[in-house]
């Protein structure tokens, strides 16, 4: 058995070119899974049923903020600029380090749009913090992700899609 | 090294003796001579989530001084630390930190420390001021 690290499940944010930038200096990124429940009990039987109908990911953040990062730029463009809508919307992959693709230096990724729900910020002294909520915003599509440059950044293409 | 880059980045204080030797973990006996030790400690203070970590590298900064009953002597000797500590602050505050190598970035220099006497003989003593510089290391 291999324990599997925390830095081994990284995360990117698409950037103005197309390619996926990490998101470095993140002290908290923690996901959430919100299920749904549906419970309800029918006259026939003597106990509950539930089902799980919807199920609403999301991701709390913090982060460091640094300078010259173009991740942190656009987080702070969006919560300093009080962007709303569509404008607040931003695109995040997922790369499972531990899960090695159909090719040669692939791993299994998965991207989603999310939107960014500001929180707190500046609660810290040692650095500018910033805090959140990504909320789900769109479908999750898999794929696998590709790097050519130790994962500073990446490339995306879906299943089916052929790298 | 890290140590290299601090003693590059302390050789050009304007405060130091200009005909003065700056060394790495070595003071000798006569003033005026200074030193830069490094101190075992936790070098990790935040670790983010993607592998990156914010790291400190803690060290000492010492000199041997003329020392005797001369009050006004005494006096200089703590003083000059009081302004190595201001110096450290003024360069932290202009972002002139010390140049790292690879996936290494300074983020702040300063002193822990009030400099104060660490031992001394009859018409030397030896000074030291504990710092830390603080840089950012990627994955």
């Amino acid at each position: 058995m291999k324990l599997v690290k925390r830095s081994q499940k990284l995360s990117f944010m698409e950037g103005t070119s197309g390619t996926f930038n990490r998101m470095k200096a993140f002290t908290a990124f923690s996901k959430s899974k919100n299920p749904k429940e549906y419970t309800r009990q029918y006259v026939d039987l003597d106990q509950e049923t539930t089902d799980v109908v919807a199920i609403s990911t999301s991701v709390e953040f913090n982060f460091d903020q640094m300078e010259n990062d173009e991740v942190h730029s656009k987080l702070v463009d969006i919560i300093d600029g009080e962007k709303i809508g569509a404008d607040a919307i931003v695109t995040l992959l997922s790369v499972d380090l531990s899960k090695p693709g159909a090719t040669a230096d692939s791993f299994v990724a998965t991207k989603r749009d999310f939107v960014l729900v500001p929180g707190t910020e500046g609660d810290k002294l040692e650095a500018y913090s910033y805090g959140g909520t990504f909320k789900v915003k769109g479908q999750k599509i898999t794929g696998e992700a590709t790097s050519t440059d130790n994962w500073e950044t990446c490339t995306f293409v879906e299943d089916g899609a052929g790298i | 090294m890290i140590i290299d880059k601090i003693r590059d980045f302390i050789s050009v204080c304007p405060l130091l003796d200009e005909f003065a030797k700056l060394n790495v973990d070595f003071l000798g006996p006569n003033a005026t001579e200074y030193t830069i030790d490094s101190i075992p400690t936790d070098s990790i203070l935040k670790q983010y989530v993607d592998g990156g970590k914010l790291k400190q590298y803690v060290f000492v900064f010492g000199s041997r001084e003329f020392y005797g009953p001369d009050v006004l002597q005494n006096i200089e000797n703590s003083g000059f630390y009081e302004k190595f500590s201001e110096w450290l602050d003024t360069k932290t505050e202009l972002g002139e930190l010390p140049l790292l190598e690879g996936n290494k970035e300074s983020d702040s220099i300063e002193a822990m420390s009030s400099g104060y006497l660490f031992g001394s003989t009859e018409d030397t003593a030896r000074y030291q001021i504990q710092c830390r510089l603080i840089y950012y290391e990627d994955k």
